[in-house]
């Protein structure tokens, strides 16, 4: 990076720094720190959005509609009507109840057992997610500065955990706000950037018909195939319930929208959320897709992650391609018979084909080379076009962007497995209040635990493939297990502590089974989970009649 | 005790005797839904 993109990075980034230093200045209550509620509806919103967008989206999402197009928006449509569910369900129930986590909740109506149970569950995933949120900015700026990523996890992981530990929730939710414009404003300019890069004589329009020739804008898929990765039905029902479980019973959103000045300013969080969300996955696919139309006017490297680990011939063969596709491209849009286009457009889908087999014949022979590389290269797409291409100046935007990002989340990450480690656990063990000095000298305690853990999670990150996927696949694992338990506690009235927790564990059973023996796309995980909990647990009710004595404390949904 | 501990049960314009927004926000959001897959549809049908 040049002096003029360090001087960008570091003075945003010690700018927030600063900010949440001074938010730190200003906390001195437990109940800030593990929960804030002071802020306004599009304060909420932001939160909840700068919280899930991660480094992982703004590095893997664009490289992922590079290779497979505008698909995996699918993952995100059944988010609009979680948000409702959420806002008309769950959300004043835990207003109701005055909780600091979702997992109070169950204890009142359930009872202890299935509260530590959830809280064990969600424990486990997101340590380890937050592993893989550290994990990528390290990877950029391994990649970016050509440090060693074993010492840039370790410093980057320290950068996250000192700020998370300083801030408290409040001041989370305060500097993701900075956070989420530097985002904002990063990926408009490179947007922007990007579409300068293309020929002058180019309009939108026919980058636009040129990607969709290419197969890029291919963004719905209507038919009912349970091997379709991502389709209307997977994005909907299974994606619906990730959703679901995600914002609803995830302490990290959870603490997040509760951090509202009042339930309407919570509800108003949520809707943002559910508005706007969609348009933005939108934008950074379609960043993605544009960099495709991009690279077909300027060689692309046969490897984004390799470019070193490619033979001589192999990069003949792939630049002489990337011409012919590229002089087929210019040819294509200035033909004017319709069949002289057809002609020229089924060559260009041929020479795209061939790039394409090229390139994975390579990538097939890197992961055989090293051992623990899956030979994917879809994670360094975007952040090799931020350095080979950007101007001076909006590099260090860019890579400080990633880092907003992956901090914003991680912050939240950390502070909600610091609150349910306090509030869940400890304070329920001990029986001391989760207020109070000594409870804020133990959260700030707890957070420094879950930061060391995921700092050392994130130095085996590497092995991973797509790191997308691998933190989706691995909140599928038990997001369906934790909202069923959820589910039958708000719609259930009848069923009971005991039955419940057996439900829960069969139900871990049988996601865990289905995921490593039936090999169902994993999205379908979610769906399966939440509703195998409400099920099994009326089933094996009658069996259990004897220990499960007590009536439901409630409240359910209506009462 | 958080301010709107006692008053739970739906918005606070609804507690203070207005209308209940709400329903008209998840209406807004089913239209902008519809609107947004039919963006999606519009793409897809480009490339094919």
């Amino acid at each position: 990076m040049s002096t003029l993109d360090w001087l960008v990075f570091l003075g945003s980034q010690g700018l927030i720094l600063a900010y949440g230093l001074w938010s730190m200045s200003r906390q001195g209550q437990a109940e800030s720190y593990l929960r804030s509620r002071s802020q306004t509806g599009w304060m909420v919103g932001l939160s909840i959005m700068a919280t899930q967008a991660s480094a992982i989206t703004f590095l893997s999402a664009p490289g992922l509609a590079y290779r497979e197009g505008l698909g995996f928006i699918q993952f995100y449509l059944g988010l609009p009507l979680a948000m409702v569910v959420l806002s008309v369900v769950a959300l004043p129930i835990y207003y109701r109840l005055n909780v600091y986590t979702a997992y109070e909740y169950l204890e009142t109506r359930f009872d202890g057992r299935v509260r530590r149970l959830a809280a064990f569950l969600f424990l486990t995933q997101r340590g380890l997610a937050a592993g893989l949120t550290i994990y990528a900015p390290a990877l950029i700026l391994s990649t970016a500065l050509g440090w060693d990523l074993l010492w840039t996890n370790l410093l980057t992981g320290s950068v996250v955990l000192a700020y998370t530990l300083s801030g408290g929730s409040r001041a989370v939710a305060r500097t993701q706000l900075l956070q989420m414009s530097v985002i904002l404003l990063g990926m408009v300019l490179a947007g922007w950037w990007m579409f300068r890069g293309l020929p002058s004589d180019w309009s939108g329009s026919d980058a636009l018909q040129l990607s969709a020739l290419a197969g890029k804008t291919q963004a719905l898929v209507l038919r009912l195939d349970w091997n379709d990765r991502y389709s209307l039905w997977t994005g909907l029902v299974g994606g619906g319930f990730l959703m679901l479980s995600y914002f609803g019973t995830d302490q990290s959103q959870v603490q997040r929208y509760l951090g509202g000045q009042s339930l309407s300013q919570s509800r108003k969080g949520l809707m943002l959320n559910a508005f706007f969300k969609l348009p933005m996955q939108l934008m950074i696919l379609g960043l993605g897709v544009l960099m495709y139309v991009f690279y077909v006017f300027e060689t692309p490297p046969l490897n984004f992650k390799h470019p070193e680990r490619v033979a001589a011939h192999d990069r003949v063969l792939f630049e002489q391609e990337a011409l012919r596709r590229r002089a087929t491209a210019e040819a294509w849009r200035a033909a004017t018979y319709p069949q002289r286009k057809d002609s020229l457009g089924m060559e260009f889908k041929r020479s795209a084909a061939r790039l394409d087999s090229i390139q994975s014949l390579v990538s097939e022979r890197n992961k055989s080379i090293a051992s623990g590389d899956d030979g994917s290269d879809t994670n360094f797409i975007f952040i090799r076009y931020v350095l080979d291409f950007l101007p001076v100046g909006l590099v260090g935007l860019l890579i400080s962007m990633v880092f907003c990002a992956s901090m914003s989340s991680t912050a939240a990450e950390l502070s909600a497995l610091s609150t349910t480690t306090l509030v869940d656990f400890y304070a329920r063990w001990t029986g001391h209040s989760p207020e109070g000095p000594r409870a804020l000298a133990m959260g700030r305690l707890f957070t420094l635990a879950w930061g060391l853990y995921a700092v050392g999670f994130a130095l085996i990150a590497d092995r991973m493939g797509t790191l997308i996927e691998a933190v989706n696949v691995l909140g599928s694992l038990v997001y369906g297990t934790i909202l069923g338990i959820f589910l039958s506690a708000f719609f259930s009235k009848g069923l009971r502590a005991p039955s419940v927790l057996l439900a829960a564990l069969l139900t871990e059973a049988l996601v865990l089974l289905l995921y490593f023996g039936a090999e169902i796309p994993y999205l379908w995980l979610n769906a399966v989970g939440a509703l195998a909990v409400p099920l099994l647990g009326w089933i094996v009710q009658p069996w259990l009649a004897g220990l499960s004595s007590q009536s439901p404390k409630t409240p359910t949904l209506g009462s | 005790m958080h301010p709107e501990t006692e008053k739970v049960s739906g918005s606070s314009a609804k507690d203070s005797g207005g209308p209940n927004p709400w329903p008209r926000w998840y209406l807004a959001l089913a239209l902008f839904w519809l609107a947004f897959v039919g963006l999606l549809a519009f793409l897809t049908r480009l490339g094919s």
